[in-house]
């Protein structure tokens, strides 16, 4: 490299160049970087967003199935609490050759005819409770003569394997078939109760003996047990079929709502947890936080009843809590090269808090004369952040005692998924530690939403109480304690997690 | 704790997603990587477009940097100089230009010595981009002329020639300011 090369070299490599206008791009460029850096910045949050999506969209899958369960078991009008369920389906049933009867009724009718006409959708048979079900009842009940005629086509068995409830309507439930085959076993029982092995008995003699085609197609589509119904074998039956029932028959609300809404509102305490190495490392600055920060939160919450026992809630909160945090720094004040007319300068400063640090930029006046040119001030910090959350819950409640009286105890866990939208830090205060200088504030509110894992998950667990009042109106009070699950700040080996209590209150309405 | 440190617990602040500390970072070398934009862009506009696509670049990239393989200086300034290379190859400003000084020759390299930055970066840019380029790849970037052909598509010889003909431009350049200023002092 010749000397030519060489000054050129050095001039704009190795020599330190000092700022000047000429070399200082203008203030819209670290804008436009800015720009630039949030939409990378969004880029990277897309895999969080579809995480999001798609917990909402599992969310909303759950609820509509949920819907469409509840839905047709609001068409037949039994709940879940019910034992044996048999539903019949058909396009066409003759109603005088299905009938269940309560123990009264049976008593005093032995032969049922309601009168009751129209396909079997609209008019199912419920039969539940296993007691009554033996080969005795159903061969006193049943007259050799009897047979049932019906073109059914489809027959569907629910058995919940509970004491034995029924409803005195023509129709079954069909609210929970994903327990049509968990409950096989208890149908092969409830089968075989009627079909003894040996091929003797009353069914196999009644029903089966008439048939001239043997089991049909449909019959094995369905559980063995179900052909007791297929349309070939029972065409020959005449006669109802009477069931006894016991007297410890439970009657469904027919008015169970499924699902509610509600608003919920509380105080919440905010604990801030930042790791020890953070700390640490700002201990020679005497940084230092509050470890509790007050808030509130407000928000909807809607719920969907599984179960008199169970309910899955989703909601929307809004939350906010502040807290604030200290430490000092040096600052040079330099006389000379202060504002002439001001008597002051300008500084821009890091504040650290324990989501990361955020500029100020403040002002000291000198308002005094003051010994030497250059003054050490060691400068305490005090700084106050504002925070402010939307949470959506996902949580399930389990009444461990029946919804029956007015106070009910119940205890909810469950997730939920956050979006920090203001993490605000504003400088209250500087204190120069000398008198001959004041502080101003200038530029002092920073917000620190892009250095923050915005969104972040938490697992929550609560215990509560329930009050009714009315028929459709209820209250909670709550203690809820909410572990962060995921790091809200982090920056290389430092990070700050944030864990959450609550206590509110909440009224709640059943809709529909 | 020295620039280097400071510089690796910033980038560690960036990489865990803190704008203010890529805040610090920028402020930190802005100045040093805007005067590489400006040896390469034709105008102050462009430089700092250069410098905006700079930043945002080390920011998308911050992960693959490691402070363990050299300094972030370094590493931006690459960046820099390619940001630089892609606009000037896109747009085919690398046209290039014949020279209107061949003729002249250098010795006045203590007239150089004493010239400001902001003088030479002047100089600089009144040349044809092609001269530029080159000029600023080879002599101050320290590229080979084999890269610089890779980079910009061209023969090694055009590269060669190219630079030949930058710092005879300059040389003139400088030739004829040496002697405006001996008239004035004479």
């Amino acid at each position: 490299m010749d000397r030519f090369d060489e000054i050129w070299r050095n001039r704009f490599q190795q020599e330190e160049i000092e700022p000047a206008p000429w070399n200082t791009p203008g203030e819209n460029v670290w804008k436009a970087v800015e720009k630039g850096v949030l939409l990378e910045k969004r880029r990277r949050r897309k895999p969080f967003i579809f995480l999001l999506l798609g917990a909402l969209a599992l969310g909303a899958t759950l609820l509509y199935l949920g819907l469409q369960n509840g839905e047709l078991a609001e068409t037949t009008g039994i709940g879940t609490e019910n034992g044996v369920t048999i539903s019949l389906q058909s396009e066409e049933i003759n109603p005088e050759f299905l009938s269940v009867k309560t123990p009264a009724e049976t008593e005093s009718a032995p032969v049922d005819k309601t009168g009751e006409t129209g396909d079997l959708m609209a008019s199912q048979t419920s039969v539940s409770g296993e007691p009554f079900i033996s080969n005795e009842e159903l061969e006193g009940s049943i007259p050799a003569s009897e047979s049932i005629m019906t073109t059914a086509e489809q027959v569907a068995f629910e058995i919940d394997g509970q004491p034995s409830a029924i409803s005195d309507e023509s129709t079954g439930s069909l609210r929970d078939q994903s327990r049509l085959y968990r409950q096989n076993t208890d149908l092969m029982s409830f089968g075989e109760s009627l079909i003894p092995a040996d091929g003797g008995g009353f069914l196999s003699k009644n029903i089966f003996e008439g048939s001239t085609t043997g089991f049909s197609a449909i019959e094995k589509l369905l559980p063995r047990e179900l052909s007791l119904f297929s349309p070939g074998e029972i065409d020959n039956l005449q006669e109802n079929i009477h069931l006894t029932i016991p007297d410890n028959t439970e009657t469904p609300s027919d008015d169970l709502k499924l699902f509610g809404a509600g608003l919920r509102t509380g105080v919440a305490v905010w604990a801030t947890n930042v790791n020890s190495t953070y700390r640490e490392d700002l201990a020679a600055f005497d940084f230092d936080f509050s470890r509790r920060d007050l808030g509130w939160f407000a928000g909807l919450e809607l719920f969907y009843s599984l179960n008199s026992k169970l309910d899955f809630s989703a909601g929307f909160i809004y939350e906010r809590a502040t807290g604030s945090s200290s430490h000092n720094s040096s600052l040079k004040y330099g006389v000379s090269s202060e504002d002439p007319q001001s008597h002051s300068h300008n500084y821009s400063e890091l504040v650290a808090t324990p989501f990361g640090f955020a500029s100020a930029e403040f002002s000291l006046i000198r308002n005094s004369e003051v010994e030497g040119d250059e003054i050490d001030l060691l400068a305490d910090f005090e700084s106050e952040h504002t925070i402010e959350n939307y949470s959506f819950p996902l949580t399930m409640r389990l009444f461990p005692l029946e919804r029956t009286g007015n106070f009910t105890p119940f205890i909810t866990a469950g997730v939920g998924i956050n979006r920090l939208s203001v993490v605000q830090n504003t400088l209250k205060k500087v204190d120069p530690g000398h008198e001959a200088f004041d502080f101003k504030p200038l530029e002092s509110n920073t917000n620190l939403t892009t250095e923050l894992q915005q969104t972040h998950i938490d697992a929550r667990l609560s215990l509560g109480l329930n009050a009714n009042f009315g028929e459709n109106w209820s209250a909670n009070l709550s203690i809820e304690y909410i572990q962060g699950m995921s790091k809200i700040f982090e920056s290389g080996p430092y990070y700050s997690r944030i864990n959450r209590g609550w206590i509110s209150i909440s009224a709640q309405r059943q809709l529909f | 704790m020295n620039g280097s440190d400071t510089d690796k617990k910033l980038i560690e602040a960036v990489k865990g997603g803190s704008q203010t500390a890529f805040e610090q970072l920028y402020k930190r070398y802005k100045t040093n990587l805007f005067v590489v934009c400006l040896r390469y862009a034709k105008d102050r506009s462009t430089a700092e477009d250069y410098l905006q696509d700079t930043f945002v670049k080390v920011y998308k990239n911050i992960e693959q940097f490691d402070p363990e393989k050299g300094l972030f200086e370094f590493w931006a300034r690459r960046i820099a100089i390619n940001v630089c290379l892609e606009d000037i190859r896109s747009k085919k400003l690398y046209t290039l230009s014949i020279s209107r000084a061949e003729h002249m020759e250098f010795n006045e390299s203590d007239a150089l010595s004493q010239m400001s930055t902001r003088e030479l970066l002047d100089m600089i840019k009144t040349m044809p981009v092609g001269y530029r380029t080159v000029f600023n790849l080879y002599v101050i970037d320290g590229f080979s002329h084999k890269e610089i052909a890779e980079r910009m598509g061209i023969a090694v010889g055009t590269s060669k020639s190219q630079l030949l003909k930058a710092r005879k431009y300059l040389q003139g350049l400088i030739t004829e300011q040496v002697k405006v200023l001996n008239q004035n002092h004479g």
